[in-house]
């Protein structure tokens, strides 16, 4: 194998949704330290930029694109943009998403509607939006970005459950649809990482003990835990691994 | 961290240790190999062929790295504790384990003898646990992995594979409550599940496990697999090296399948000429 080994990925564009912070900042970094050009994607621009200049910083090469994954055209827009200022998407690493705690009675549509939208149908849109070129190139990697709880049943959780659910199956059949043309796409489900959501959750006391008596390993996870796996399912090593969601949570969903 | 540590980028097991059942030749090989160019001084654990033991020593040896083989019956569960006190001897530590080997007798579960049954598990599920607990010592407190290899017979039905799918369900079970048990060590443990791999049990599983001739057969399981090829030692090599890096800590108690797609396909595709089509799926 002639890749660089420390820089398995240069050469390949990344897209990265939801990148301004979290598990999509840190995955950004990571695939622009592994040679990647990156396409840092947030709703709003102003954090993102921050995300593009630290991979820019020592050298990578990032740039910040603002995109609504919730609207198709603006998919189907930025994608485009995206490919004319770095060239086409190669990896594509869907991970923005959001989160409502609530009473499932008390769900409203609207509410509903923005989470599958957001967490599900957006992959959709992203990922139709590339694999065209990554099929005429013979060559990609989509990363969903899941969640252990897409196979736990949460209380008040619903709709970002069913949504991560969701992404399970959308992993399964674009890797079976798309893997003769080199296209592998697989699911990366982490557990209770150290991000704003389960932060605001374990500031109580209570709560932060018994989640972390339920993780074999007594510790959450960093963000920058994630990006190892990840580099490694964006780079030619993973080409025999498709359609799996793969759980980095510590052990949480191994045990009972 | 970054995902450069987790690959090849310098040497991230240098002055670790690395124990592989089954490592004289095939997966086992390969994986010994991986961990060896990544770093690693490696133990080649073998039960016959010492020739090829003696080959894949040298070339660890030729990357640089200290090799020792040690032949043991992982039928013999005894055998177990004195290799791992011998590697003691030597090398003073463990840092990754790689449970690779099996071996098991292929027939219609109710033609099972009972010796056949009480070897396959005593190679899969019996010497598997007196490994980790003989290898959890020489980790010393350090953050060790623990990787077992599986199959898909752990999860799928398959002719003439009750014996070895039972012991590889079991071997899925125990990493689980591993994980469980070692993760307030910061010991990881997890498994691997490949597909179909061309290595030279890969032949012999195939005539003997499932009844067919082998070429043909291969053919006929490519078509099958929706990146349309079979693994090779090397793609489940770059995943055990993964899994047994410093950069996977957040990762145990979980089997990754590598199978190259071939197990979510749904069955009923299977009766299509062309597989991956989905043309009539339901």
């Amino acid at each position: 194998m002639a890749e660089d080994a420390a820089r398995p990925l240069a050469g390949r564009v990344a897209l990265v949704t939801g990148a301004s912070r979290g598990i999509g900042r840190a995955l950004a970094l990571a695939l622009g330290a592994a040679g990647a050009v990156v396409a840092c994607a947030a709703r709003t621009t102003e954090q993102v930029e921050a995300v593009a200049a630290a991979i820019r910083a020592p050298g990578g090469r990032a740039r910040a694109f603002r995109l609504d994954v919730t609207r198709a055209d603006d998919v189907l827009g930025q994608t485009g943009a995206v490919a004319e200022a770095l060239g086409p998407v190669d990896i594509l690493v869907n991970n923005a998403g959001i989160t409502v705690m609530r009473q499932t009675l008390e769900v409203s549509d609207a509410e509903w509607d923005t989470i599958l939208a957001t967490n599900l149908t957006s992959m959709f849109l992203c990922a139709r939006a590339v694999a065209p070129a990554m099929i005429a190139r013979g060559w990609g990697r989509i990363i969903n970005i899941g969640s252990m709880w897409g196979k736990n049943g949460v209380p008040r959780y619903t709709a970002y459950c069913v949504s991560k659910a969701g992404v399970d199956a959308l992993t399964r059949c674009l890797a079976v649809e798309w893997a003769r043309h080199g296209i592998r796409v697989n699911c990366l489900a982490p557990g209770y990482m150290n991000t704003d959501f389960p932060r605001e959750a374990m500031a109580d006391e209570r709560t932060r003990a018994l989640i972390l008596s339920k993780v074999p390993l007594r510790r959450i996870g960093e963000p920058e835990e994630v990006a190892p796996l990840a580099v490694y399912l964006a780079s030619p090593a993973s080409d025999f691994l498709t359609g799996q969601t793969i759980y980095l949570d510590g052990g949480q969903t191994a045990s009972w | 961290m970054t995902g450069a540590e987790a690959g090849a980028g310098g040497a991230p097991f240098a002055g670790r240790v690395a124990v592989v059942t089954g490592a004289s030749r095939g997966m086992g090989r390969a994986i010994a190999l991986r961990l060896a160019r990544d770093g690693a001084d490696c133990v080649v654990m073998y039960r016959r062929d010492a020739a090829r033991a003696g080959e894949a020593v040298a070339a660890i040896e030729r990357l640089g790295r200290r090799a020792l083989a040690l032949a043991l019956d992982l039928g013999e569960p005894a055998e177990v504790a004195p290799a791992f006190a011998r590697i003691g001897e030597v090398f003073g530590r463990v840092d990754v384990f790689v449970a690779n080997a099996a071996a098991t007798a292929f027939r219609p579960t109710l033609e099972q003898k009972r010796h056949n049954l009480q070897r396959t598990f005593a190679i899969s599920v019996e010497s598997f646990v007196a490994a980790v607990q003989a290898a959890v010592p020489l980790m010393q407190g350090r953050p060790g992995r623990v990787v077992a290899v599986s199959g898909i017979d752990s999860q799928q039905a398959m002719a003439r594979h009750g014996a070895l799918g039972a012991a590889k369900a079991a071997l899925e079970s125990l990493v689980r409550v591993l994980a469980m048990e070692l993760g307030p060590l910061g010991i990881t443990v997890n498994g691997v599940s490949p597909g179909l791999v061309e290595t030279d049990s890969a032949q012999f599983y195939v005539e003997r496990g499932i009844s067919r001739e082998y070429t043909e057969a291969v053919k006929r399981i490519i078509a099958l697999t929706p990146v349309r090829r079979a693994g090779t030692g090397e793609d489940v090599a770059a995943l055990v090296a993964y899994l047994a890096s410093d950069a996977a800590g957040f990762l145990t108690g979980q089997t990754i399948v590598i199978d190259g797609g071939l197990t979510i396909l749904s069955p009923l595709n299977l009766m299509q000429a062309d597989p991956a089509s989905g043309a009539g799926a339901p």
